[in-house]
């Protein structure tokens, strides 16, 4: 019998994604229904921040990482903020350090939440999931909202501290968010984990082998999920980590359902790093004055922080001059994707699209 | 002609038709009835299709923790009629390449059987449009009129990713046609009637077909929803559409049709499900004061709200595990529910026994769907549960001393087949 | 807490190991010779000591002379960083690939090439990742549209379109790859050749192009006294400066 032989044929995923992943493109060669190569096409973000960050102040360039991770700008702040103090030496006082955590952990949970519903969403469910967490995003942005004034380029930390101190209001919402937040993600975990049909979109979809996740430099959920105990936060605690209790959870078989569950875990914990770092939040200065263009001695400087993407990293060359020499980001969803082209080969365009879904990339990131 | 008489039995037509019986010829009689009938089922299906727009839109929004659509009008109860106004004023796009005749045919094409289901309907003991004795089967045949014209559709846009979807999408209609027509044996075994109106008659002077043949209500849901392209069997709509859909040639109303006909479809399939399992416009007794056709678009309602639910609430499969459901897990329980629905009818006629043997028939049946579906179930998911559901939790960093791996190059691009 | 290996003690290790392979060494970083990179690199991997199996970060710095790349990595299992460092010429900028070692510099490397012209010898696929193929130049170089000082001129155009009666980048540096690049070696014919090699950035003596005296280092404020300088840059014809196409 005579085999029916078609010739394989390239779809475009992308630019404009059905699902939210930012405009991020990938030629898909098929051959049938498998796809048999995947080239990424990227660029379309790319907005040249490491060259205009040269020609900006140290301080001119914190606003800078708000936009390239848009949805963790917090931490994307963090990590900028600790490779200029280590490049200047300067020491950040104890209260700035306590938000700084506060800060990052609330924007862990509303990324997490982000990433999580969109990644159901991709598997099929209309957008239920999402719209439960995105009520928990909402009032994390509004705590947000509440201390900066922006909801998600915030712009917050600041080199040698954070900006504002938090207003009054903020101890009791974020209270009775966080004592309302075990059981929203209890929900969440009731709606989604136990779920067939989701069980069977992504268990042995996409699966990472923890050798080649080191090998290709992968961070974040992807590397944990493939059972990898690796968290920035327990191995090289910055602000007050190594006071906070909290626990790393790890996936047993690499694949996105082990991804997925991963980041709800991590919510939980953030949870509680939030309430202990509530409750030993110190009273003192929020920041320390700074001349207005900070000029660091000349050297170098690479600080990582654990973003909810993964380890993201800023590395600075200083000339003692007032702008950097060198500003470039160590960004974790443009490095997670050096995995993709081997995840995919293989799998069907959707569960492609699954995969990618749960390597969750952001492409401001990307292209920066 | 008398007996063309019991083919419109239209009540409270029914002194006008003997009236004008005696006046015209048969034939004059039969079309004015037909008119009228048309004339009212029409009526229903179009403030069903705006009705369903509404009412799909708001559920969904409630499901997911929002209100529907609320701006246009109180609770937004003129959102179907903005939807229509910004579908009708849209610019009609139609591709160069594309074949014109075949293209402007499968709006009208989808658009007719899912008009023509409501004709076999008992909306009450004497309000059936065309009480035909093989009704059971004239909707099956009918149905698969859709799957023609969503290939039409995806053939005539021109374009390649259409006639892929379009293809993926009759093949899954036609695997699900095979278990529906499969599980609508057994009530029609068991009542011993083709015709929808005589079953649910038999439903009035028995019990709910529903406590019969449950099988049968479950494998029909499934390949209801899997027929009308919703969620959870809705790769028409998603997958494809990064691919591109077998509707993405069609703008303005010509999609509104497509999408007004999914509607209507999932009132027909609703009405179906309600006529045929549970007892349509009977409701042990309730129909002698609530109008009985009250009672059977209630019922239709009902499982359209059940229906909006699981899209509401489950993610989509993919197309090969779809097909797999299909064929692996409903067919075989089809089967297995028509041998013994069969066996308990051969039993209750040999034997000669009375009505009282169909209470324990429901007891058994339900027992044996239960036990079925809980062992199907079991083998089909099996895998999916070999590894726990839960993270591991550590406490401290932990990270293994793996080797590099040996191939640390990058996989060359896959060469192309020749 | 991560121990941070510094640079001498790196340097010790992979001078036991290739005697002339280290360049340069810092209390930071170890300077590695550019093609020596990949032995270099595969020895820190897989010496049992070491075990530097994951790759932090790779980029590329161009210090106006050369080009280092700069990889910053990190054994997981002994929790360590260190930061080695490949320097090669600046033309051309050829530096072995590490993708050998560590498949994470597939994309990074890529992201180099594209941004700052280092050519990776050995990658699998080194094509231009953020800007399209056919874009000219190599837009992080330190020559390319920005000016010692901090003043920077702003793109009026798309690269490769210029107004009315300009044929040319207004100013560029003097080095000969980019005259090559853009022509402008008749403008260049008469510079002095490089009066301080070797000396790092921050202590070389700037000397600003004719027009713009511009000392590095300075207060703000004083570049917005300079704004009514007329400069080479100021586009002469007002109306070549709109932004609508014709």
């Amino acid at each position: 019998m005579t085999e029916l032989r078609t010739p394989p044929y390239v779809v475009n995923i992308g630019p404009q994604h059905p699902s939210t992943h930012g405009v991020f493109r990938v030629k898909a060669t098929l051959d049938g229904e498998r796809i048999i190569d995947a080239e990424m096409v990227l660029g379309y973000l790319h907005r040249s921040m490491e060259k205009l960050a040269e020609e900006r102040t140290f301080t001119q360039n914190i606003p800078f990482t708000d936009r390239m991770d848009y949805l963790a700008a917090m931490t994307g702040n963090l990590g900028y903020c600790l490779a200029v103090e280590k490049l200047a030496g300067i020491e950040v006082p104890e209260r700035a350090q306590y938000l700084r955590v506060i800060f990052a952990e609330l924007q862990r949970i509303a990324s997490h939440c982000m990433a999580n519903g969109t990644f159901v969403n991709d598997c099929g469910a209309w957008q239920t999931p999402l719209m439960y967490m995105f009520r928990e995003r909402e009032r994390i942005l509004d705590l947000f909202e509440m201390t900066c004034g922006a909801r998600l380029t915030t712009n917050y930390m600041r080199i040698g501290g954070v900006s504002f101190d938090v207003p009054d209001e903020f101890y009791p919402a974020v209270n009775s968010l966080m004592a309302e937040m075990p059981d929203r993600i209890a929900e969440y975990e009731g709606l989604t984990l136990d779920n067939e049909i989701l069980l069977a979109r992504a268990r042995d979809i996409g699966v990472l082998r923890p050798d080649v996740a080191i090998n290709s430099s992968a961070t974040g959920p992807l590397l944990r999920g493939s059972g990898i105990a690796w968290d920035v936060r327990k191995a090289d605690p910055y602000c007050v980590y190594d006071r906070m209790e909290f626990d790393i959870p790890i996936g047993r078989n690499g694949d996105c359902f082990d991804r997925f569950i991963v980041r709800m875990e991590e919510m939980r914990q953030s949870v509680r790093i939030i309430k202990q770092a509530l409750e030993q939040l110190p009273a003192g200065p929020v920041n320390v004055p700074l001349p207005l263009a900070l000029k660091p001695p000349p050297g170098e400087a690479y600080a990582r922080i654990e973003s909810p993407k993964g380890e993201l990293g800023f590395y600075l060359v200083s000339d003692g001059g007032p702008t950097p020499y060198r500003w470039h980001v160590r960004s974790p969803s443009y490095i997670n994707l050096t995995v993709l082209k081997d995840m995919v080969v293989g799998l069907s365009i959707a569960d492609a699209i699954v995969s990618l879904g749960s390597i969750d990339i952001n492409v401001g990131e990307i292209d920066r | 002609m008398a007996p063309l008489l019991n083919w419109y039995d239209f009540d409270p037509f029914h002194d006008l038709y003997h009236w004008l019986d005696k006046h015209v010829e048969s034939w004059v009689v039969y079309l004015v009835a037909a008119v009228i009938g048309s004339a009212g089922i029409l009526t229903f299906v179009g403030l069903g299709a705006l009705v369903n727009v509404w009412l799909e839109r708001r559920l969904i929004g409630r499901i997911q923790v929002r209100r529907g659509p609320n701006r246009v009008g109180p609770f937004g109860l003129v959102q179907p009629v903005a939807d229509a106004i910004k579908l009708i004023q849209k610019e009609v796009l139609q591709p160069d390449a594309a074949d014109s005749r075949l293209f402007n045919l499968p709006p009208i094409i989808v658009f007719i059987p899912a008009m023509l289901t409501f004709a076999v309907f008992a909306w009450a003991p004497d309000l059936v449009l065309a009480n035909l004795d093989a009704g059971v089967l004239y909707l099956l045949a009918i149905s698969s009129i859709t799957a023609l014209a969503i290939f039409i559709a995806g053939w005539s846009s021109n374009n390649k990713y259409a006639l892929l979807g379009a293809m993926r999408v009759i093949a899954m209609m036609i695997s699900y046609e095979v278990p529906m027509v499969m599980c609508f044996l057994a009530p029609v075994l068991l009542a011993g009637t083709m015709s929808v109106a005589g079953l649910v008659q038999w439903q009035q002077h028995h019990f709910l077909l529903a406590a019969f043949v449950p099988m049968s209500v479950l494998i029909y849901g499934l390949s209801a929803t899997a027929e009308l392209n919703r969620t959870p069997a809705d790769i028409a709509e998603a997958e494809s559409e990064i691919v591109a859909g077998y509707h993405t040639e069609y703008s303005g109303m010509k999609f509104g049709l497509f999408y007004a006909v999914e509607l209507i479809n999932s009132l027909a399939v609703s009405g179906i499900m309600a006529s045929l399992f549970f007892g349509g416009w009977w409701l042990f007794g309730v129909e002698k004061v609530i109008p009985a056709w009250i009672i059977f678009i209630l019922k239709i309602y009902f499982f359209y709200f059940g229906l909006i639910w699981l899209r509401g609430t489950l993610p989509r499969f993919r197309i090969d595990q779809l097909m797999g459901l299909a064929w692996k897990m409903l067919l075989p329980l089809a089967l297995i529910n028509v041998a013994v629905i069969a066996t308990e009818v051969l039993i209750w006629q040999e034997a000669d026994l009375g009505g009282w043997v169909l209470a324990p028939y429901a007891v058994v049946n339900i027992a044996l769907t239960a036990a079925l579906v809980v062992v199907f179930f079991r083998i089909v998911t099996a895998r999916f549960y070999r590894l726990p559901t839960r993270v591991i939790l550590v406490r401290d960093i932990q990270v293994p001393a793996l080797p590099a791996p040996a191939s640390s190059a990058l996989r060359p691009p896959t060469p192309l087949p020749q | 807490m991560t121990q941070t290996i510094s640079g001498h003690e790196l340097a010790a290790r992979i001078r036991a190991r290739f005697p002339d392979a280290v360049l340069e060494e810092d209390d930071v970083c170890a300077v590695v010779k550019a093609e020596n990179i990949v032995e270099v690199a595969l020895f820190l991997r897989d010496d049992p000591e070491t075990d530097a199996k994951y790759l932090n970060n790779l980029c590329g710095v161009d210090w106006l002379d050369y080009f280092e790349v700069v990889y910053n990595i990190s054994s997981m299992v002994k929790n360590t960083m260190m930061t080695l460092k490949a320097r090669t010429d600046r033309d051309p900028g050829v530096v072995p690939s590490v993708t050998p070692v560590w498949k994470g510099a597939d994309l990074q490397e890529r992201e180099a090439f594209d941004l700052m012209g280092i050519r990776f010898e050995g990658h699998p696929s080194l094509k231009r990742i953020f800007l399209w193929e056919g874009f000219p130049g190599h837009p992080l170089r330190k020559d390319y549209l920005a000016l010692p000082g901090g003043y920077k001129p702003g793109l009026q155009r798309f690269p490769y379109e210029f107004p009315e009666g300009q044929t040319s980048y207004p100013y560029l540096g003097r080095t000969p790859h980019a005259d090559l690049m853009l022509g402008t070696a008749h403008q260049s014919a008469e510079a002095e050749p490089e009066a301080e090699p070797g000396v790092p950035m921050s202590e070389r003596a700037v000397e600003p192009h004719a027009g713009l005296a511009v000392p590095r280092g300075e207060e703000p404020g004083q570049q917005a006294a300079r704004a009514g300088q007329v400069t080479d840059l100021t586009v002469k014809d007002d109306k070549a400066n709109e932004d609508d196409v014709p």
